[in-house]
């Protein structure tokens, strides 16, 4: 769609603001990451419009640095703009969910029987693990990043990124059994 | 025990088929970023206020002091003009329009005394060329010089925007790259230059498998943080193919010293 000739459309902060190559650049940069990082922003918050906005925040906040030029590793610094999003917004929300998920049937819209309702399930479960760990198990597992990388983008130790995985695992494990005996 | 690893890479990759993107998203961070700038701009113009106040005061209580009775008066700054609505579209705005300094940050600098320091270059006080090319492995480099040729100081500050046009200005391909190295502001005098290095990856056209190579006519150059480009003739043979992104990089602008020779 995009061969050939790029369209010469102005993006809408383009109006607004004094920039040209950089905003050209962004919007590059915007179409191609955009729905990875809702994906993303989804995965951490279970909530797609709260996803949506978390992501349109990640890149307002990075396009000023990156419009001075201070940006090296753009897609690093999305990630990273949208991890901080989602924990801001986040923490009281996790009790909630906790609570909702242990008093009814889980999400016992669809009978757990094929794969699409595992994933909901699993992906249940881990809105209910602290939100680090839950960043550091998508970041490393569905993100493919390595332990260095992770670490890069939550701004802690690689070790740091190893513990929060390995526990972050073993009480997933655990809800699951749990949940198991129950059914 | 790898399989709940497996398990949350791919039921979480998969959770892609429930993402799209909304259609406003550009809107919606342009909204934001509005939003971010007025905040900013509020507590910026709080700390000038004080700064004016402050001023005011120290002259009003030395003017006491030396002299009874001669009035002083404070001619209050002209609020800053909201530049969405003055910025016009094709940025064919005369040099320095729509960046004047607001009435209040200028007041409380000649307030202060300190001298005023020099404006972000504008496109027309640049002139562009390419200079010094010279092949590597695979790898044209060249300077990418910008010329001051207006008549006052102006600085230049991040990365150009550089990308490859056809004979009727139609882009062609991605922009070229920014590659890391050079930062911060340089201050170009009237007559003096500063620039960038703008490497053509010759080696990356031919071997892309995705490239759809092609014969540009000239490179459409955006001086840094310009809305207006100028356009650079000559020939240069890229990838049509905007997904392939790597004929061209180019660094941040700095003094010429700095560039490799």
């Amino acid at each position: 769609m995009r061969e050939g000739t790029v369209t010469e459309t102005m993006p809408a902060w383009q109006d607004r603001t004094d920039v040209g190559a950089p905003a050209m650049l962004f919007t590059d940069a915007v179409k191609g990451s955009s729905h990875r990082l809702i994906r993303l922003a989804y995965l951490l918050t279970g909530d797609m419009a709260e996803a949506e906005d978390a992501v349109a925040e990640a890149y307002a906040k990075v396009w000023s640095r990156f419009r001075h030029g201070q940006v090296d590793d753009l897609s690093q610094y999305l990630q990273r703009a949208v991890v901080n999003t989602v924990r801001g917004n986040l923490r009281h929300r996790l009790v909630v969910r906790r609570q909702a998920l242990r008093a009814g049937p889980q999400l016992a819209v669809r009978p757990f029987e094929d794969r699409v309702v595992d994933r909901d399930r699993l992906w249940a479960e881990m809105l209910t693990l602290p939100i680090r760990q839950r960043t550091a198990l998508t970041l490393r597992f569905v993100e493919d990043l390595s332990e260095q990388e992770t670490a890069l983008v939550l701004g802690v130790k690689p070790g740091t990124v190893k513990s929060r995985v390995s526990r972050g695992l073993e009480q997933l494990r655990g809800q699951l059994n749990r949940s198991d005996q129950h059914e | 025990m790898n399989d709940l690893e497996r398990l949350i890479g791919e039921s979480g990759r998969e959770m892609s088929d429930r993402v799209s993107v909304p259609g406003d998203l550009q809107e919606r961070i342009a909204a934001r970023i509005v939003k971010r700038r007025s905040a900013r701009r509020a507590r910026a113009l709080t700390g000038a206020v004080v700064l004016v106040v402050l001023a005011v005061g120290l002259a009003i209580l030395t003017n006491h002091n030396h002299s009874n009775g001669t009035r002083v008066t404070f001619t209050a700054p002209t609020a800053p003009t909201q530049p969405g609505a003055t910025a016009s579209p094709s940025g064919t705005s005369p040099p320095g329009t729509s960046r004047t300094t607001s009435g209040l940050t200028a007041t409380s600098a000649s307030t202060i005394g300190k001298g005023v320091s020099p404006q972000p270059c504008r496109t027309a006080m640049l002139s562009a060329s390419l200079t010094n090319s010279q092949g590597a492995a695979g790898t044209l480099y060249s300077h990418l010089v910008f010329h001051n040729v207006s008549t006052t100081s102006c600085t230049v500050n991040g990365y150009p925007g550089v990308s490859f046009v056809d004979g009727a200005g139609h882009q062609i391909g991605a922009p070229a790259q920014r590659a890391p190295g050079y930062g911060g502001a340089v201050t170009v005098g009237p007559g003096q230059s500063a620039g960038a290095v703008f490497a053509l990856h010759d080696s990356y056209v031919s071997t892309a498998s995705n490239c759809a190579s092609t014969t540009a006519a000239g490179l459409r150059i955006y001086p840094p943080n310009e809305t207006t480009a100028q356009f650079l003739p000559g020939q240069f043979t890229v990838c049509a193919n905007a997904a392939a992104n790597g004929s061209a990089s180019v660094s941040a602008v700095t003094a010429l010293a700095n560039l490799p020779a």
